[in-house]
């Protein structure tokens, strides 16, 4: 499978050559090698850890590799810096989104480069240079719009807006559809097909295969820090990459069972709640069932799980708990949620779950804090704790003292979800319990809530991500615009019956 | 969800955990700034380390810390509160006004606790319900007290008849109880911070405090605990003050909040939240009072004063910023060991990301 362009290639816009990275007692990289032709999409795919971050960060000349070349348009570069590698026109687009909210969309096309004459910004020029970026990528944003109105979609063509002006000769997209949903996907891939055909190479690391194939001409599969497949987008299957990627086929089978649950006694009840993203929804959970809710951005599938949670109060409608004796308990905030046995774990990692300064191990047990009432905690104590639940959660970590900070997103997330295995939680309310998690993990945390939910809890998904619904659920309860618009039995929904709802009117 | 228990994570081995801790990384530097200090103050003259100056220092010293540990509290939270050292000066003139007008010293102390008290409840629960930033409301409270203190004083100190010997001035095996004070609520601030329940709700709550409410962390409860905590050490060193001149100056002290969240960001606070310990600020306070002590002992002229204050200030968190770029960094150029390297036939299975590994650390977690 390997078959690399000819060194002297002048179609080459990026090549790496032999790159190899050493971290102290791990290699990242050894011996990688990816030729990125102009005008032509490389995919990059491989599980969490497999030295894509790090691939990145070295063709971005945020890190230096310790052996092998960079050649950007046929120029050597010797341990390049940030600086010098983007004068050469590689520009990078992050997965965390990297927006000024309170700046007008001008300013964020242009952040970088404000045109100003004394000091002083042209805002005249700079409003036509923002919508000629705009508008050559074919991208409809007012530029005078207030950004924190834009949708998560619209953002992230700003950000590619602004990564790409005309000068752009590779760009590096790391991530760029792990936050949008599946009907945004299309503007994203025609805006790479504009950039493509305008001569631009395009480096794009995903592990959404489906999404690889959609747009990729290359691909590159790394496994632990090396190349294990490589060559035309044509040559490949799904398989032969998810194979490649993992050295062993992976179980992908549904976990989403047909047994009837009684239904009429609901743990967890949703009853004609409203809040500002939400309009009238009703929903009920009962012990041993998995209910998904799903739907696009901005439907209130985030929103729902906050308020069913504790973490938001809604404006009217309750939030109900069976205790075990059956008796309804109406929610008063998270940390009364949280005494019923509700557990939570939000979507955004970064502001809503973890203590990213702290190790793991703190990050582990705060589940058992919040929810332990002897007023004695020990460090001891949470050492012993997290030592037993970071195994389980499967989190990849040297050791329990890391700080969670430093961690792979997919890492993190497991943290989070580890939090909640050492607590006795009755529901468990997980909002895009994957995000950002490789293809084998994913199977364990669904095997994970399945577990849970045989033995007795209420699981609520909340997610956008259809095909995680369709595997994992026994309901799934679609919405829209902050409204249920319609339910379907886990077996029946197939992404396109999901989609089909949701777009419906 | 009972444990099928397979495997138990390492830990970091504890030679790393030392060196990463608080204690070695913040405590370990202020020590060596004071016994070098010391010693070398203590070569030009002998009565440095002598143990009437070490008492000195130390009692110099007492009022400042007990509002530091205090102060500790609230960092470590994520809060702050400016208005310390006013009410700290309004304590010790409302104990003196009750003395001078025949109240009873426990009266005293008990009306006092109960003032301070109230008043960090009043600011925990403007800050944690209605979310004001900390730094304007108490920044509020510093005049608003001083002024308080300044009317109830009538501008002028207010003796207090000799009194409240046993806060102030009594000996206890040879050292006075302000010392004893300071000690004691340090240590128990430690094991508080350490060993509680309460104690972690605070870092989680100073680390990321949104994260910690969702996870079910009282936040708010803890914020306004703090506030107490802090408002209520404040009237205490007030009382300490004030019974160690046996008179009730409302003007003492100015400088005490400022000099306090210097100490305790010395111990290896950040504003931020999440960090700091009262270990550290113990240390940061006596860094401040061996620095200003030597600085008398080696006849500086006292307007250089404030300027060493800053510079130690300055000099403690540029030091401290560059450890944490390093942390973050990882190591730049490591050399690696053949034993390490996976073949290239059969990678090893559990060869992470260097993301997914401290770059301090060598050892894998092989599941």
């Amino acid at each position: 499978m390997s078959s690399s362009a000819p060194l002297t290639d002048v179609t080459a816009a990026l090549e790496l050559q032999g790159i190899t990275k050493y971290f102290p007692g791990v290699i990242a990289l050894q011996d990688v090698s990816l030729t990125v032709r102009a005008g032509s999409v490389h995919a990059v795919c491989g599980e969490n850890g497999a030295g894509k971050s790090t691939l990145i960060k070295i063709a971005t000349g945020a890190q230096n590799a310790d052996e092998g070349v960079i050649r950007i348009g046929g120029e050597v570069l010797d341990r390049p810096n940030r600086r010098q590698v983007q004068a050469r026109g590689v520009r990078a687009i992050f997965q965390e989104r990297q927006i000024a909210p309170d700046l007008s969309v001008t300013e964020n096309v242009l952040l970088d480069c404000l045109p100003t004459r004394f000091a002083k910004v042209q805002w005249r020029v700079a409003k036509q240079s923002a919508a000629e970026r705009l508008a050559a990528l074919d991208i409809d944003i007012d530029i005078n719009a207030p950004v924190r109105s834009l949708s998560v979609a619209q953002l992230q063509m700003m950000e590619i807006a602004r990564a790409v002006s005309f000068d752009a000769r590779v760009v590096v997209m790391d991530e760029p559809t792990a936050s949008l949903s599946r009907h945004e996907l299309d503007p994203l891939f025609a805006v790479i097909d504009r950039l493509r055909a305008a001569g631009v190479a395009i480096l794009f690391i995903s592990h959404h295969l489906e999404e690889v194939f959609a747009v990729a001409d290359d691909v590159t599969v790394m496994r632990d820090g090396m190349v294990v497949g490589q060559g035309p987008a044509t040559g490949f299957t799904t398989a032969s990459v998810v194979q490649a990627m993992f050295g062993r086929p992976v179980d992908t089978a549904r976990v989403h069972r047909d047994v009837v649950v009684d239904s009429s006694k609901p743990l967890l009840t949703v009853t004609e709640v409203c809040s500002n993203r939400l309009d009238h929804v009703s929903i009920s959970v009962a012990a041993g069932e998995i209910v998904a809710v799903t739907g696009g951005v901005g439907a209130g599938v985030s929103q729902l799980a906050q308020v069913a949670a504790g973490g938001t109060s809604p404006f009217s409608g309750s939030v109900q708990v069976a205790d075990s004796s059956g008796v309804q308990h109406k929610v008063r905030g998270r940390r009364h949620a949280l005494s019923l046995g509700v557990a939570f774990l939000p979507a955004d990692r970064k502001r809503q779950g973890l203590l990213l300064d702290k190790s793991v191990a703190d990050n582990v047990a705060l589940g058992l804090q919040a929810a332990g009432t002897s007023p004695v905690f020990t460090p001891r104590s949470v050492r012993s704790a997290a030592s037993a639940l970071v195994p389980r959660a499967n989190v990849k970590a040297a050791n329990i003292d890391v700080v969670v900070g430093t961690l792979s997103g997919g890492n993190q997330q497991k943290v989070m979800i580890g939090r909640w295995m050492g607590v006795d939680s009755k529901v468990l309310i997980f909002d895009e319990p994957t995000a950002g998690i490789d293809i084998a993990s994913k199977f364990e945390i669904y095997a994970e809530l399945r577990r849970l939910a045989d033995a007795g809890a209420a699981v609520l998904i909340c997610s956008t991500d259809f095909q995680e619904v369709g595997q994992v659920a026994d309901r799934v309860v679609v919405m829209r615009s902050g409204r249920i618009v319609g339910e379907v039995s886990g077996r029946e929904a197939t992404e396109h019956q999901l989609l089909d709802l949701e777009m419906s009117l | 969800m009972t444990a099928s228990t397979v495997a138990l994570a390492p830990s970091a081995p504890l030679k790393q955990r030392l060196l990463r801790s608080d204690a070695v990384r913040f405590v370990a530097p202020l020590m060596i700034a004071i016994i070098a200090i010391s010693l070398y103050t203590n070569g030009k003259n002998s009565n440095f380390l002598g143990s009437d100056n070490i008492k000195n220092i130390l009692l110099q010293v007492s009022v400042l810390g007990i509002i530091a540990i205090g102060q500790t509290f609230l960092i470590a939270a994520g809060q702050l509160d400016l208005s310390v050292a006013t009410l700290a000066a309004l304590a010790g003139v409302i104990g003196a006004t009750r003395i001078k007008d025949g109240g009873s010293e426990f009266w005293a102390v008990v009306l006092v606790i109960a003032i301070c008290a109230t008043v960090g409840l009043i600011w925990g629960l403007l800050v944690a319900g209605l979310r004001i930033p900390p730094f304007i409301l108490t920044l509020g409270g510093t005049s608003l007290f001083a002024s308080v203190a300044l009317r109830i004083s009538k501008s002028s100190p207010v003796p207090a008849r000799e009194r409240f010997e046993w806060l102030g001035r009594m000996k206890v095996f040879g050292l006075q109880t302000p010392i004893w004070f300071f000690l004691i609520v340090a240590v128990v601030a430690a094991v508080v911070m350490r060993y509680t329940r309460f104690g972690r709700h605070v870092y989680a709550t100073g680390s990321n405090e949104e994260a910690s409410y969702l996870t079910g962390i009282p936040t708010a409860r803890t914020k306004v605990l703090c506030f107490v905590i802090s408002s209520t050490l404040a009237g205490f060193a007030g009382l300490v003050a004030m019974a160690r001149i046996s008179t009730g100056d409302p003007r003492v002290g100015s400088q005490l909040a400022l000099q306090a969240i210097a100490a305790v960001v010395l111990g290896g606070a950040t504003l931020a939240g999440g960090r700091g310990s009262p270990l550290g600020t113990f240390v940061g306070v006596v860094l401040l009072a061996v620095v200003q002590s030597a600085l008398t002992f080696n006849n500086v002229q006292t307007f250089w004063n404030d300027a060493v204050f800053g510079g130690v200030l300055i000099f403690a968190v540029v030091v401290t910023a560059i450890g944490d770029l390093r942390r973050r960094r990882g190591g730049s150029r490591p050399t690696v060991s053949a034993s390490v390297l996976p073949t290239p036939s059969s990678p090893s299975p559990a060869t992470p990301d260097p993301q997914d590994t401290d770059p301090q650390q060598g050892e894998n977690h092989h599941e």
